[in-house]
């Protein structure tokens, strides 16, 4: 359709209307396309279509924007309004490389387009197409070489793509035309500096910064950073001495920085202890009341001379009252010699406070008050913990609370100690006995919730928090605006163990939707950091947000999705009920009847709850919506809704592992778990070439790990298995594979695992598996492996304990209810405090392996 | 003794546990749970003065072997000096720099006389009241 062109008095029109939508005033925009459309003419008029589609798009009204947006398009594809507003539409979508697309489109049209260039550039980078990026960036330089922004967004483009001399040239010709008077501080000029000097230091030039930092440190306003960074620099250059001066005035401003000791010992390059020891010494006597010069030694030296440091710093932080004492003093525990020290001199110090008020009998002066003992006691409460002593450890605590039971960091410690023997019931009710002390006090009430949710109690858990969220909405969904991801991934987690797959899965997906909306939300920083010069934060932010889903929570998140999707691979669920398969055959006619009726009153409860949510939710959103369209602001589009039931029922649930997978393929290549991870899934996939690329890139990390046994047998064993693969890769996986197993057959390459890991149970345990999974005969001789107790295991501690009785019971080794039980009284003498295995009838400590094997599980859970 | 440091905080709903705690524990009664509710509405433990100290009294009187009840007052407290004279304490001494950290540092020193034949004398400390 040809382009109508607008007389005087619509084409007015249209650009009040375009006025409209930059002002916002969205409703009065739309009377104006009105006006013009209403008008037989120019009912067809592509630019007013699209400024129509627009308008709506920011009532919300979504569908209707596009087909606007898309039929004012078509009538006028030559305009770079139309296209440039389908940009847009895409964005507000999030649809990113469309909107790219759309954006290149209107500059073919209308080059020089200033507007629509800004736009792409802002997308470009977002998506990190920092050649596009640099390459827009030099048009709008062209276009405004006045405007500084355009000198910045020039510079960073180079700066990102690593082309650190064209930046630095760019910083330095913008900073001429800054002209800023010497003695005069402007904060945007001091932050451009600083970039500046950051460029080149990753550069690598260490004379140029150091030369630059010196040329302006006067108009910097962080003279902090100034320092830090002329003592690195010196550093680097070699210029040793006045590196070391550097350094001593920056812990004259600050003795706690250990970076600055660091940079001081570099610097002064001693090569024996005593020397550094004279060195600390000095400090400390010029910073009496600093800890670090007091700590930093205790790292050095051993022996007699550790005692007498150790001796003098323990008792000054006794005496003081020092909480995190213990936690400051753990990264020595890898020491054995240090241990015993530390354990000597503290026994001491509380069988001598008990009877006299003195560190030790011999001693005169001034006498320690009561605390001193409550501390030392509270200390050696956490030091048995940490050496695995529990019983020990619980009589130390509980002789502190006898003490002192209003202290609530001693409850604290009992909880824990509790988790660490296995009873999280008990650990749980430690934790709220804390947080009643104190219930203004959020810290001690999170930590509560997640010892609830440790212990499967999700629905105290979220009564708890909600004495901290907000009114009016329920705990789980605020905590989930909040993107309060701990107690998501610690939700997942219990959910997980209850076999509640669809909730797990809801949350999961929570969780990644956070990550999602922290990726987009750095969109608006790429103008405004521009704008108020703060380029050092604003590359941080870019440098953070491209390897965001690396940090942990990330990584708990996937890794639940993962696990949850292959076990609903191997056993789905079926659309007719949630509960296990009911053995009809040891049931009587009456009580099968029973369990049906009931399975069907509960499926109705259940079925009335969802409906009333469902209700609910609608409901909710209704008011949303209303709320939003009354408040004409631009919407990004509602998110589905997750439905756990429909999660968990998912068609195609290898696919959406792989969703999860791959940004820790990416990310967390140098975590074993995510290669294993990738691994079961592919094996279910029947794609040789990534199970293969999988376990190569595991067996580069850990050749010994005990899950990659199992992966390496089960995958040798299924190669052997599919003698029809093509003849390329039947050629790389033998290989590949002679590499990993040098000619042995299965059986022999699990013999050698099993005899080179005879002391570790984890390994064992693996061992024992495969040597069930490859010949079912042996499942004595299995058993008997994995469930050895002798003395020379290393590693009998809670948590492998518990992972050898759950293989026993979920069929790695078959049918072996009667070894289990064995092996569970056996464990029970060694362990006698973890609920995994006390006697059934006890109190259950939460354990999935114990709640799986009852067929009312599901029934228990959806009542949780 | 090296310096304890001892401060003062309020009792809010949030951390009456932490006072119940401590009655149960120091005290052989315990007190029910309207009291803690008083205690949070008057706000400045009124009447928990008068409370304690009728329970030193009961004890001193049960126990029988108490001839008399003495403290120390800092000379400026008057509202402490006024509420103990109603409980028959006088004033019968002055200390003069008892206190190390406050001023003014003199101290008036009160007795209650138990008025009980047997010669013992027990002293009840209380510090700065």
């Amino acid at each position: 359709m040809p382009n109508v062109q607008l007389p005087p008095k619509e084409s007015n029109l249209f650009k009040r209307i375009l006025k409209c939508y930059e002002q916002k005033q969205y409703k009065n925009g739309l009377k104006f396309c009105k006006l013009i459309l209403s008008n037989p003419k120019f009912a067809e008029h592509g630019e007013t279509l699209a400024m129509k589609g627009l308008t709506l798009n920011c009532l919300g009204k979504k569908e209707e924007a596009y087909e606007f947006v898309r039929k004012g398009l078509r009538n006028d594809v030559k305009s770079h309004v139309c296209w440039h507003v389908y940009g847009l539409l895409q964005r507000s979508d999030k649809k990113y490389d469309e909107a790219i697309k759309c954006y290149r489109n209107a500059l073919k049209l209308d080059k020089d387009n200033l507007q629509i260039l800004r736009d792409l550039s802002l997308l470009q980078i977002q998506m990190r197409d920092l050649e596009g990026y640099r390459e827009t960036r030099y048009q709008l330089l062209q276009l405004r070489p006045t405007q500084r922004a355009s000198w910045i967004g020039y510079a960073i483009a180079y700066h990102l793509l690593k082309d650190y001399d064209m930046a630095l040239k760019l910083l330095e010709e913008f900073r001429q035309t800054q002209q800023i008077p010497p003695n005069k501080i402007d904060y945007e000029y001091s932050e451009l500096i600083l970039y500046q000097n950051q460029v080149m230091r990753e550069a690598d030039l260490f004379q140029e910064s150091l030369e630059h930092i010196e040329t302006y440190e006067k108009q910097i306003c962080d003279k902090l950073l100034v320092e830090e960074i002329k003592g690195e620099m010196l550093l680097k250059l070699g210029r040793l001495k006045e590196a070391s001066e550097v350094f001593k005035n920056l812990i004259d401003r600050n003795a706690e920085n250990w970076c600055y000791y660091e940079g001081l010992e570099k610097a002064l390059q001693l090569s024996t202890s005593e020397e550094r020891l004279q060195i600390y010494e000095e400090i400390s006597k010029q910073h009496p009341r600093a800890i670090s010069p007091r700590r930093l030694p205790l790292n050095l030296v051993p022996g007699e001379k550790f005692r007498e440091l150790m001796d003098k710093f323990l008792r000054v932080n006794f005496s003081k009252g020092c909480p995190p004492l213990f936690t400051t003093l753990k990264s020595l525990y890898y020491n054995t010699e240090k241990i015993s020290i530390i354990q000597e001199l503290v026994t001491n110090y509380e069988a001598s406070l008990k009877t006299c008020d003195f560190f030790s009998p011999y001693e005169n002066g001034e006498t320690e008050p009561p605390t001193t003992l409550l501390w030392v006691q509270y200390f050696l409460a956490q030091h048995f913990d940490k050496l695995g002593q529990y019983s020990l450890a619980l009589d130390y605590i509980n002789a502190a609370i006898a003490s002192t039971p209003t202290l609530i960091e001693l409850f604290y410690m009992k909880a824990k100690i509790y988790k660490h023997i296995g009873n999280l019931r008990e650990a749980a009710k430690w934790m709220d006995e804390a947080q009643s002390l104190d219930t203004a006090d959020r810290f001690i009430n999170s930590k509560c919730a997640k010892y609830m949710l440790r212990a499967n109690m999700i629905k105290e858990a979220e009564e708890m928090c909600s004495k901290f969220t907000r009114e009016g909405t329920s705990a789980m969904e605020n905590l989930n605006e909040m993107q309060c991801m701990w107690f998501q991934t610690e939700c997942i987690s219990a959910y997980q163990r209850l076999g509640r797959y669809g909730d797990a899965l809801k949350k999961c997906h929570e969780v990644e939707r956070h990550f999602f909306e922290i990726t987009d939300d750095q969109f608006d920083f790429h103008t405004y950091c521009m704008r108020k010069m703060t380029l050092r934060a604003y590359v941080d932010l870019l440098r953070l947000e491209d390897i965001l889903r690396r940090h942990a929570f990330y990584f708990k998140a996937a890794r639940s999705a993962i696990e949850i999707y292959l076990k609903l691979y191997d056993n789905p669920l079926t659309n007719e009920s949630k509960q296990q398969e009911i053995n009809s055959e040891n049931l009587s006619a009456k009580e099968l009847k029973k369990m049906l009726s009931k399975q069907r009153r509960a499926q109705k409860k259940a079925k009335l709850e969802e409906e009333k949510k469902h209700v609910e939710r609608e409901r909710q959103q209704k008011n949303q919506k209303k709320k939003r369209d009354e408040e004409e602001e631009e919407t990004s589009g509602l998110k589905e809704e997750l439905i756990p039931e429909k999660l968990e029922r998912i068609e195609n649930p290898l696919e959406e592992a792989i969703k999860f997978l791959i940004p820790l393929k990416n990310l967390v290549a140098d975590n074993i778990d995510t290669h294993l991870l990738a691994f079961e899934i592919y094996f279910r996939k029947g794609k040789f070439l990534l199970m293969l690329q999988s376990v190569k890139r595991a067996f580069a990390i850990n050749r010994n790990n005990p899950w990659l046994h199992e992966c390496l047998i089960k995958f040798s064993k299924s190669v052997s298995n599919h003698s029809n693969l093509p003849d390329v890769v039947s050629k790389v996986l033998s290989q590949e594979m002679q590499k990993i197993f040098v000619n042995k057959d299965l059986e022999s390459f699990n013999e050698d695992f099993l005899k080179h890991n005879a002391t570790s149970l984890q390994h064992l345990l693996s061992g024992a598996k495969m040597m069930y999974f490859l010949d079912k005969s042996r499942q004595e001789k299995a058993i008997a492996i994995a469930t050895r107790l002798d003395e020379t295991i290393k590693d009998k501690n809670v948590k492998t304990l518990i992972k050898v009785s759950e293989a026993l019971l979920d069929g790695s080794f078959g049918n072996c209810n009667s070894q289990y039980e064995e092996y569970r009284m056996a464990c029970h003498n060694l362990l006698p405090f973890t609920s995994a295995f006390l006697p059934a009838g006890s109190e259950v400590g939460g354990h999935s392996a114990a709640l799986n094997h009852t067929a009312n599980c599901d029934v228990l859970a959806s009542e949780i | 003794m090296k310096g304890s440091r001892i401060e003062l905080g309020d009792v809010t709903p949030h951390n009456i546990k932490q006072l119940k705690r401590l009655n149960q524990v120091i005290f052989p009664v315990s007190y029910n749970d309207k009291f803690y509710k008083d205690v949070l509405e008057v706000g400045e433990l009124a009447k928990l003065g008068t409370k304690m100290l009728n329970h030193v009294l009961n004890i001193c009187e049960k126990d029988g072997t108490f001839d008399n009840i003495y403290l120390h007052v800092q000379i400026s407290n008057e509202s402490a000096i006024d509420f103990y004279r109603k409980f028959g304490f006088e004033i019968i001494e002055t200390k003069k720099n008892y206190y190390k950290r406050i001023e003014p540092a003199d101290a008036h020193v009160l007795q209650k006389n138990l008025k009980v034949p047997s010669g013992q004398n027990a002293d009840m400390q209380k510090t700065d009241n």
